[in-house]
């Protein structure tokens, strides 16, 4: 027998309730896909012979499984006219930043060495798609988002031994500054995965305001992604987002 | 080594499973009924077909509001009450409708190789 705690109860229905219009719009019953969450983290959590379903274990398994996606529908092809008016802008544009990439070469006499998106490209070739949690349960303070824009890494997938480049923006407005942190969820507090020491390239220190980030992590065991906001002095983190496996793509 | 991003090969791939993630739902099902958690699974395990398990839900929803499958509940000793699917007639009819569509459309594109 399954028993639920009334903060993981809160938690799906909070996740239900954010996707509902997607859903209704996508043509499923939305009613109806909350009950086959709530039987598959029950039949994970008796598989796992865990009795009593917690808020985290919701987050941890709808992360993993990644959250109902409502296809984007494909926009349309633009005009050929405005197309190929894009096109030649475009054209003008590579050869403007071509023409000042030279121009600034020559002009520091630099020897030629990889760019360093050149070098992160050759660490990170496979580009990953994935699910990111929902700000419903990311648990951020008013105001604060984290939005990651990309996954790369040097595995087709999210797996154990992996390195993986998590690169997106941040809005920070509950504290004046913040670390921001890339790490990977361990099983539990007691699991080897929990004691991992935190590396330089996981983390960097942010303000109050948005900007851009780009965080590296080894993944040492099996968990979750997940990129946080974790006050400067420590402490619990203050809001996440999780990142679900999903189709990859190869080089 | 090509840019994974910007490679034609990924975006055709993309657009493609989603076009064929409904017929492999309703073939998983041609055989027998299924309950739902044993059928995510098979299908999120399903090479090549790239989706999580929680993007299967809807489909299984939506396919069902459309009258092309059909579900029961039945009462499991082994944990929660499983939610089996099945097809329904329409279903049976969509499905090898799909099936031969797929079949004439690979056929039709490999022969234009040899023409």
């Amino acid at each position: 027998m399954i028993t639920w705690t009334d903060s993981a109860r809160a938690a799906l229905a909070k996740h239900s309730e954010t996707v509902r219009q997607q859903l209704l719009a996508s043509g499923a019953d939305p009613d109806e896909v909350a009950a086959d969450l709530q039987r598959h983290i029950e039949e994970e959590m008796t598989a796992a012979k865990i009795c009593v379903v917690a808020r985290e274990d919701v987050q941890r398994i709808l992360a993993r499984i990644g959250a109902p996606v409502v296809e984007v529908p494909i926009p349309a092809p633009l005009p050929k006219t405005i197309r190929l008016k894009g096109l030649l802008i475009c054209i003008a544009l590579v050869a403007l930043l071509t023409a000042c990439l030279l121009f600034i070469s020559v002009l520091h006499n630099r020897p030629k060495s990889p760019p360093i998106a050149q070098s992160l490209g050759a660490e990170f070739p496979y580009v990953i798609d994935f699910v990111a949690s929902t700000p419903s349960w990311s648990q951020f303070a008013p105001g604060d988002a984290i939005v990651v824009t990309a996954l790369k890494g040097d595995r087709k997938q999210i797996e154990p031994g992996g390195r993986y480049l998590v690169d997106g923006t941040y809005t920070l407005a509950s504290m004046d500054r913040a670390r921001l942190g890339l790490s990977v969820t361990a099983p539990t507090k007691d699991s080897p995965g929990a004691k991992s020491p935190t590396y330089a390239e996981q983390m960097t220190e942010v303000a109050r305001g948005t900007g851009h980030f780009s965080l590296r992590v080894t993944m040492h065991y099996a968990g979750s992604l997940h990129v946080s906001f974790v006050p400067m002095d420590g402490g619990e983190s203050k809001g996440s987002v999780y990142l679900g496996r999903d189709q990859t793509a190869e080089p | 080594m090509a840019d994974p991003s910007t490679d034609p090969f990924d975006n055709w791939t993309v657009q493609v499973r989603k076009g064929i993630l409904e017929l492999c739902i309703l073939n998983a099902l041609e055989a027998r009924e299924r309950y739902g958690y044993d059928l995510v699974k098979t299908l999120a395990a399903l090479p090549g077909i790239g989706v999580t398990e929680g993007t299967l839900y809807p489909l299984l929803s939506r396919l069902r509001a459309q009258g092309l499958l059909k579900s029961r509940l039945e009462e499991s000793g082994e944990g929660p009450a499983r939610k089996y699917y099945a097809l329904s007639s329409s279903g049976r009819t969509a499905v090898a409708l799909m099936n031969r569509y797929l079949t004439d459309l690979a056929s039709a594109c490999r022969e234009l190789r040899t023409k």
